[in-house]
């Protein structure tokens, strides 16, 4: 391993942020957590100025998500059910920059010295060292010369694998065309309706973040149910909260389903009950730590 | 687990022959019950068993402890198991229904309206399928049955080899619970948590600059199989 040299890292981070808008790709990796074990095929193009992305699972049902811009489709292979919806923003394009004075809180940067293989090309290696244990480790391996992402390990501090996702093939000349991104006959997806974002004031705020954390968003965002959402990020990973009237006390609880960790609990303000909700890939301390000091904002601010 | 499951599959895979009498001469509600453990239940199924007498039920949960008894040599009898099951089920559909009316009535949607099934056909993965979709009804309340009747038909000691482990805050755990609060058991609400999940990844594609990848681990999700 060499030593630290931040500028050459966050430089690779830079652009592996970027190869993946930027460059046309047709690869399949695998998924792997916990006891699970998923290959998946990604595509992605641009053509004609609209940019395409297609993710499908290649294991048991042939479910697919597609990226059409700012419009995300759900297809299935029948008439089961199915579920699209508009994101709340338009994703991947708001990509300017890694979050570079987050990530330096957070994490030490580490560029490996050896050279590997991965799906067949030349990669390099970055290691993100977690400075504190609220959150996870990561390694990346990045094409030699592109930067594209073929290989992510997510790592407990003491070094256990959590997750890793590891491309096995990957072709950056594919011949994709718009057809490649309609749902096949046979399969079924609701047309989009994109609907704006409705964002409202962030009636809740955190005694305390880790360092490096902080709210992506200024304000919160409304979703379809009542529920108000935010989203925390030290630059690396996320956490989205959400919080939403109820009628029901919960205690604490907390769901392990790999790297991600859910919490869930409910707090008392004045007469109301409401239901928090957090999920995010970060240590269950981080998480539980996280759901004790949110509260809402004093009625001046 | 698996052994007693595949036995219930086949259970259910000749209830293609309709409804009949068992050998006692009561309603079979086997093939119902079957579907429901398979993560295949149709509202036909649901149904029936809400419609069914909680005795016939009971027999049959009775059935299948023997027969997971029989497969793990254990020897605790499951009882009183009948009513729990169809009140999950009412409270389920209650659940759901609320849920729906809800995002029905709302004003600041920013989902369109879901499809339910059209046909029922074999579902290999229902939680895939779950984690998807988030607000399928019908298949939300077959993915909480199949997560009661596991825990039902399991004893501590053969707790199922699920994805997700469920647990409560330790008693030293960093955690000061609001003193109104009260200790009611834990029980996350899975369509909604779904729905949590997938909005997650899809703000994690968007932060963490590694495209759609993310997304990914919404087909990982809990699995219940």
């Amino acid at each position: 391993m060499a030593g630290n040299k931040p500028p050459d890292a966050l430089h690779l981070l830079r652009s592996m942020t970027q190869s993946f808008s930027t460059l046309s790709y047709d690869g399949v990796f695998v998924h792997s957590e916990a006891m699970n074990m998923n290959s998946m095929r990604v595509r992605h193009g641009l053509m004609n100025g609209v940019e395409y992305e297609s993710l499908v699972d290649l294991d048991g049902d042939k479910i697919e998500v597609l990226r059409i811009d700012d419009k995300i489709i759900s297809v299935y292979p029948n008439a089961m059910v199915a579920n699209t919806r508009a994101p709340l923003i338009p994703p991947f394009r708001r990509f300017k920059d890694v979050e570079s004075d987050r990530l330096i809180k957070g994490y030490e940067m580490v560029i490996s010295d050896n050279i590997s293989r991965i799906a067949g090309r030349k990669v390099v290696a970055v290691k993100l060292v977690p400075k504190d244990q609220y959150r996870y480790g990561h390694q990346f391996w990045l094409d030699e010369e592109n930067h594209f992402l073929l290989k992510h390990d997510m790592m407990k501090k003491d070094g256990k694998l959590l997750e890793r996702i590891q491309f096995t093939s990957v072709n950056f000349a594919p011949d994709l065309k718009e057809k490649d991104f309609v749902p096949k006959e046979g399969s079924y997806a609701e047309s989009v309706v994109d609907t704006p974002p409705r964002r409202v004031k962030n009636l809740w705020q955190f005694d305390w973040l880790p360092k490096g954390f902080s709210l992506v968003w200024p304000e919160a965002r409304s979703l379809n149910h009542g529920t108000s959402m935010l989203l925390l990020s030290d630059g690396m990973t996320t956490v989205s909260v959400f919080i939403e009237p109820t009628m029901k006390p919960k205690s604490m609880s907390i769901l392990n389903m790999g790297a991600t960790i859910a919490g869930e609990r409910s707090i008392k303000v004045k007469d109301q009950l409401y239901l928090l909700t957090m999920v995010g890939e970060v240590p269950e301390p981080t998480i539980e730590k996280l759901m004790t000091v949110f509260m809402p904002r004093p009625e001046h601010d | 687990m698996k052994a007693l499951n595949d036995d219930l599959s086949e259970n259910h895979s000749s209830r293609e022959k309709g409804n009949s009498l068992d050998v006692n001469g009561y309603p079979d509600v086997l093939p119902s019950l079957s579907a429901m453990f398979d993560g295949e239940a149709t509202e036909q199924d649901l149904e029936c068993l809400l419609n069914a007498d909680s005795n016939d039920i009971s027999r049959q949960l009775e059935n299948f402890h023997l027969i997971q008894q029989t497969l793990h040599k254990e020897s605790s009898v499951a009882v009183g198991l009948e009513g729990s099951l169809l009140s999950r089920i009412r409270a389920e559909l209650d659940v759901d229904a609320s849920f729906s009316d809800v995002q029905d009535n709302s004003e600041e949607s920013n989902l369109l309206p879901f499809v339910l099934p059209t046909e029922s056909k074999h579902a290999s993965r229902p939680a895939w399928r779950m984690a998807l979709s988030s607000v399928a009804i019908a298949a939300s309340v077959t993915f909480v049955v199949i997560f009661a009747g596991n825990e039902m038909l399991t004893t501590e000691s053969q707790a199922p080899n699920l994805t997700a482990d469920v647990r409560s805050s330790l008693p030293d755990m960093v955690v000061t619970p609001l003193a109104e609060l009260d200790g009611e058991a834990l029980q996350f609400d899975n369509v909604k948590l779904q729905h949590y999940l997938r909005q997650h990844a899809e703000q994690a594609t968007m932060t963490v600059g590694q495209g759609m990848i993310p997304m990914a681990r919404v087909v990982s999700y809990p699995i219940k199989e």
